[in-house]
């Protein structure tokens, strides 16, 4: 398999997706900034969930993986309560 | 300084072909930064009883910005009025007491009679409204933006300004209430401190603007370095994850990690996400 391909996984494409449902919805609710903490909350969890699953699939799922997601997603989340709860 | 580099932001076996940067350690000091960073905004804001000051959005930044607005197009300065401050908050809470998000009531009340109620005859009149930004600047960066509120900030014909910031649930959202009423008086009395010989910058020291402290200014302060710092490194992380990947993929190099691209569109999508939630709505 080509580096090329790699890059054009569908799985990349189907996050992709995800992730501009997720800025419509942000850019929807952008007054309501519990809504938009929610909806990143969602989307985090949706990241988490989403990694986990991929190395499930590629049957390298392991516990520093396991940590690497959930440390990046709750890093978006602190910086999401700073930015949009504390303003 | 190279090789300093290339161990901290690019796969290498010197970081056992993952960027240092992106090892447990290092995120968990950032995770754990952030915390201390949330803790300390909490702390600041727990420390004032203003509510207004709990957001960044302050009257003083407001007047400031409008100011310079001006100055760029080389117009003269507004003096911040008191009573144009006062018909702005009776404005800003009409709007939150019934419900409207309108220059106009639906109780056909215009802007301007909140103007004329606090004793103020004008020669000129005008309103900008914004809800739901972040910042002072957002809000000014908005209104100049848009053609007729950019008519209204660099109007030759207004000599005076003042502002509301509120805090309320509008249209069943928590909702903060930016007002901005522009006038010309009609009658200038010599004793009034509308009087045009006082300076831009020492009217609001003397009424309305007494009242927010160097606290209030602190926790602005801190909040807006705080917002600009977590972006940057967020951008900063984003584009490491980017480099990692591709710089392994070109390598070859076969690895038991996180998926890098989706953990960049993951972060990058939030950075865009923050952009956007930073707007609020102008009227």
């Amino acid at each position: 398999m080509s580096p090329k391909k790699k890059v054009l996984q569908p799985k990349v494409f189907i996050f992709s997706a995800f992730s501009s449902l997720y800025l419509l919805l942000v850019y929807l609710m952008r007054t309501d900034k519990s809504m938009i903490f929610l909806i990143t909350l969602g989307y985090a969890l949706s990241y988490i969930i989403y990694g986990f699953y991929y190395h499930i699939q590629q049957r390298n799922l392991s516990l520093k993986n396991i940590i690497e997601y959930v440390l990046i997603g709750f890093s978006i989340l602190f910086i999401m309560r700073l930015l949009i709860l504390n303003n | 300084m190279f090789n300093i580099f290339r161990h901290f932001f690019l796969p290498h076996e010197s970081n056992n072909y993952r960027a240092r940067i992106l090892h447990l350690d290092i995120l968990s000091l950032i995770l754990f930064a952030l915390m201390a960073a949330n803790l300390y905004i909490s702390y600041l804001s727990g420390d004032l009883s203003v509510t207004a000051a709990s957001k960044n959005i302050t009257v003083q930044e407001l007047f400031k910005l409008t100011n310079e607005a001006r100055k760029k197009y080389g117009l003269s300065e507004l003096t911040y009025s008191d009573k144009l401050a006062q018909a702005a908050t009776l404005k800003a809470r009409h709007m939150i007491e019934n419900n409207y998000w309108a220059h106009y009531a639906p109780d056909g009340t215009s802007p301007w009679e909140f103007i004329l109620k606090v004793g103020y005859e004008y020669e000129y009149a005008g309103e900008n409204l914004a809800r739901n930004f972040l910042f002072s600047k957002d809000i000014v960066n908005a209104w100049m933006k848009s053609p007729s509120h950019r008519e209204n900030i660099l109007k030759k014909e207004y000599t005076e300004v003042g502002f509301a910031v509120e805090d309320g649930v509008l249209l069943g959202k928590p909702t903060t209430l930016v007002v901005q009423f522009f006038a010309k008086p009609l009658f200038i009395s010599a004793d009034s401190p509308q009087t045009k010989g006082i300076t831009a910058q020492s009217a609001p020291e003397n009424n309305f603007l007494e009242k927010k402290n160097s606290s209030i200014q602190k926790v602005y302060k801190t909040k807006e370095q705080s917002f600009n710092i977590s972006l940057i490194s967020i951008l900063f992380i984003a584009f490491v994850l980017l480099a990692d990947y591709f710089v392994a993929l070109k390598m070859n190099i076969i690895r038991n990690t996180s998926h890098n691209l989706i953990s960049f569109i993951f972060l990058a999508t939030v950075i865009l996400g923050v952009i956007i939630a930073s707007n609020g709505a102008i009227l």
